[in-house]
């Protein structure tokens, strides 16, 4: 069988943006008030690797958020950078990669699919669960940690970062891609890119979701960390001082 | 009076020569005419569409014809090729009149009604004009061709170049020997008034057989008019396409502000209509405006804005004149693509937008509005470098271009309070003051002397976002307009009446781009502001020795013509002294258009070579109003190591240095 050209679903996560969140400075919580959302860096790499298979190899690409109503913001920025069909989940409540697995792949079981592409964990929660548990509802392989996807008529070839080497894989489809961020640089659609892509059509869905407290935060609160506030004027005096301290961190 | 003072008739030359005369006149005439009119018909502009517009416009168009054309506002602003091209211009002028005066005399008033008009003082007159005509024209090919030859400034020369020099000293030395030849032949007293020709008839032997020397003027004359034919047929494929192209573009120009850029959809009525279906930007050179391709054609190669061009001087790839020249070779078909057809990506992201080249073409050709289109489709089809990209990121996700919270805008509350509806102007810190170290200095500076001389203002902290000038610059005009309507709504909110910004390119961005999305406001910068509190003794100024050199910013300068109140302010306490390239003629310090974000390839850094120029004053201190033109001036002053020879000072922290108490 050959698979060209090649079905695949991205998987994107809407988060609160966090380079913008503050913390309240006496008990150190989180302030989410009024926090934008944003789509997390690594969906970006997964869409811009999903969208460059598409452009290289063809095929069509779906879009699927887990999410809530305001998710369909995030939906149209994806259909500006390449996504063919959006599909937004809502029900999310956060915070349990078991109940997002779940829905997930029980969406995905519904869809023709080759790939599955999605980053390998947030930077809200940084669980980095989701791939795994993917794989093993779906029973499809996992091919993690990926820089690099090169998609073939029968398998795909990807190559996996290690610490301080590089894996090579080879997986015969339909496989699971869970992507780095060295992978690729997101491109940026235009802001008239996306209120054009704002005009598609996006499938609105409700999953049921009952459990989603087996998973409790005790704390969220910012470590304290404490500066040693040291100004120097004279850039002379500095300098030494500097270079020392860059010395010492690189032994 | 013996024999009448009349000028003489082509009395030696015979009827056929005459009537291939008149043939090739009336065709070339015809065939110059129709090509003409042929330019403007490919970019598919009707002939109906052109007279509608001489209707509406015949006024506008007369007198920029003359003031640009005939009396050369901008040409003249080079010395040696002002005045050459005023020689060449005057000089063929009155050949041409002088010409058509003859023609009318003996061709059509003599034949017909058999008086002429080329007698008496009259006659005198035009002969003084016409070998006068003759010298201006000679004079100014002279300086054209040494100008080329000498090579001592940047000018590209080609064979078209010589072929039309050469050709027209020929033809005007020709008419010259022509006349002589005649008054060596019937030497009539009143001929004295030809009197280059007068002196030049004594070349010719004064017995010569007259049956020769009617032979040798027939052949002559023949040459002539063969010399003038051919170059009037050469005129559509030459250099001097230019007498009707260009003088037709400084007609037809339609005059906007310099700071205010092309608008190609209204955001507001995109997102409310739901029409979203139109293109912005040029892909290829067909989709630039038509007003863009008559700019184009009007091109001669002069080479101005090349000379003039920061991006050129630093050794980019970026060549205005070449943008234009490569438009122009191509207007017509138009299937090439702008980037790289056209020019590089590289040479895209390399303009400044100081409008340096704008200020030089003398046929008010916009050159770098052909690198905003290029930018916005490159915008548009994601071709955008990685800092470029995090810059839009930042702006979205922020509002500000580094990426900082927006509540740390607030910090600047410390000096100054927050607008309401009972301040009467509210002081505009922009990302610079927000954000940059030095910038915020600056605006704690200017809060400190309005808060001094009693100004009742207010600032607004984190609910003051980036204005979008950058992101517009840099072909984004969808974040550009999102910015504009979010802010002009807070302005709404507090009822702003009065906007004192920090920085000239909030000030012309507020000034020239805001009013188009419904901003009504009074706009000034800092520098005007505080020259009026100094100018009313609201802030005293005390007198020192210091020798200060100023930096013009494009923003105020060139693009907004204010010059004075920087000078105000650095005289009323030092002595100016003004760098080589100053005023309308100052140069960039290499961060507009958004190179302050990124980097384009160059042998050198724009900073470096005004910094240097700085330098040549031997000015102890360089006075700076902009906070960009400031951290770059400052960036170079430190690589050139030059911190120890002149400190640069944003203008207000001048008049702060040097206030009386």
């Amino acid at each position: 069988m050959i698979y060209l050209p090649y079905n695949i679903i991205v998987l994107i996560k809407q988060i609160l943006d966090i380079d913008q969140m503050k913390t309240n400075q006496s008990t150190g919580e989180p302030i989410t008030e009024g926090v934008p959302m944003r789509i997390e860096n690594l969906s970006k790499n997964a869409i811009e690797a999903a969208v460059r298979i598409k452009e290289k190899y063809g095929g069509k690409l779906t879009g699927i958020i887990f999410g809530g109503e305001q998710s369909s913001s995030a939906m149209k920025e994806a259909y500006a950078i390449g996504v063919d069909e959006g599909i937004v989940i809502k029900g999310y409540k956060g915070k349990n990669p078991s109940v997002t697995a779940r829905v997930l792949s029980e969406k995905i079981k519904t869809l023709p699919y080759d790939m599955v592409i999605l980053g390998n964990q947030s930077a809200d929660t940084y669980t980095g669960l989701l791939p795994g548990k993917l794989s093993s509802l779906l029973n499809v392989p996992l091919l993690g940690n990926a820089v690099s996807i090169e998609p073939g008529e029968k398998e795909v070839k990807v190559t996996r970062v290690l610490e301080d080497h590089n894996v090579i894989l080879k997986g015969n489809f339909p496989v699971i891609i869970s992507v780095s961020q060295e992978i690729n640089e997101p491109r940026l659609p235009a802001v008239l890119q996306i209120i054009k892509a704002g005009k598609r059509e996006i499938k609105m869905e409700t999953a049921s979701v009952q459990d989603s407290s087996s998973i409790k935060i005790l704390s969220d609160r910012a470590p304290k960390s404490e500066r040693k506030k040291e100004v120097y004027e004279e850039p002379e005096k500095a300098i030494p001082v500097l270079t020392r301290v860059i010395k010492e961190a690189m032994l | 009076m013996a024999a009448g003072i009349v000028s003489p008739t082509l009395v030696f030359i015979p009827e056929l020569e005459l009537i291939i005369l008149y043939v090739t006149s009336f065709s070339a005439a015809i065939f110059v005419l129709y090509w003409w009119y042929r330019s403007y018909r490919c970019l598919g502009i009707s002939i109906t569409a052109i007279l509608d517009y001489i209707r509406k416009n015949w006024k506008a168009m007369i007198s920029q014809a003359l003031s640009y054309g005939a009396f050369h506002k901008k040409t003249a602003k080079n010395a040696y090729a002002g005045v050459m091209h005023l020689l060449i211009f005057y000089g063929m002028l009155i050949l041409f009149i002088s010409t058509s005066l003859i023609a009318l005399s003996h061709d059509i008033l003599k034949p017909l009604f058999h008086f002429g008009i080329l007698t008496g003082t009259f006659y005198l007159n035009f002969e003084v004009w016409a070998n006068t005509g003759g010298l201006m024209l000679i004079a100014g090919l002279c300086m054209a061709l040494y100008r080329r030859l000498a090579k001592k400034i940047k000018l590209e020369s080609v064979f078209d170049d010589y072929i039309l020099i050469s050709g027209l000293i020929i033809l005007s030395i020709e008419g010259f020997f022509l006349g002589a030849l005649k008054i060596a032949l019937f030497r009539n007293g009143f001929d004295i008034y030809r009197y280059i020709e007068w002196y030049l008839s004594y070349i010719f032997p004064a017995g010569m057989n007259v049956n020769t020397a009617i032979q040798v003027y027939r052949e002559l004359w023949l040459v002539h008019i063969l010399t003038a034919f051919a170059l009037v047929i050469y005129l559509p494929f030459s250099k001097f396409s230019h007498i009707a192209l260009s003088w037709t573009n400084v007609a037809i120009k339609k005059f906007h502000p310099r700071g205010q850029l092309s608008t190609p959809f209204l955001l507001s009525e995109a997102l409310e209509t739901g029409n979203i279906d139109f293109t912005v930007g040029a892909k290829e050179v067909a989709n630039l405006s038509t007003p863009m391709k008559i700019d184009s054609l009007a091109c001669t190669n002069c080479g101005r804005c090349e000379r003039a061009c920061p991006a050129v001087l630093s050794g980019s790839d970026l060549d205005p004149r070449l943008v234009v020249q490569n438009v122009k070779a191509v207007v017509y078909n138009g299937k090439v693509e702008m980037v790289p057809g056209i020019l590089s990506e590289n040479a895209a992201w390399a303009c400044t937008t100081c409008q340096a080249c704008v200020e030089e073409c003398p046929v008010l050709i916009d050159p770098h509005s052909f690198v905003i289109e290029a930018r916005r489709n490159l915008v548009m089809e994601n071709k955008i470098s990685k800092e470029a990209g995090q810059y839009f990121n930042n702006l979205t996700n922020t509002q500000n271009p580094y990426g900082n919270s927006p509540s740390d805008r607030d910090a600047l509350l410390k000096f100054g309070p927050k607008y309401d509806s009972s301040k009467e102007v509210l002081y505009w810190a922009g990302c610079m003051g927000a954000f940059d170290p030095r910038g915020k200095k600056i605006a704690e500076t200017v809060m400190g002397l309005l808060t001094k001389a009693g100004v009742n203002f207010g600032i607004l902290g984190s609910e003051e976002k980036c204005n979008g000038e950058t992101a517009r610059r840099m072909g984004e005009e969808g974040r550009f307009q999102e910015l504009v309507l979010q802010n002009i709504d807070t302005f709404k909110k507090y009822n702003v009446k009065k906007i004192i910004t920090a920085c000239p390119h909030c000030y012309n961005t507020f000034k020239n781009e805001y009013p188009k999305f419904g901003l009504q406001v009074e706009v000034v910068h800092h520098s005007e502001f505080l020259a009026k509190l100094v100018d009313d003794g609201k802030l005293k100024v005390r007198k020192t020795d210091e020798t200060v050199t100023l930096h013009d910013p494009c923003y105020l300068g060139r693009v907004n013509g204010e010059y004075d109140n920087t000078r105000f302010i650095v005289s009323s306490f030092g002595n100016l002294k003004e760098m080589e390239k100053s005023r309308q003629n100052s140069m960039c310090c290499g961060a507009g258009g958004g190179n302050y974000w990124y980097k384009v390839k160059s042998q050198d850094s724009i900073s470096h070579l005004r910094m240097q120029q700085a330098l040549d004053t031997k000015a102890t201190k360089l006075a700076v109003a902009c906070p960009f033109c400031n951290a770059m001036m400052d960036d170079a002053s430190r690589s050139m190591d030059a911190q120890n020879k002149i400190e640069i000072k944003d203008i207000s922290e001048l008049i702060s240095d040097n206030l009386e108490n």
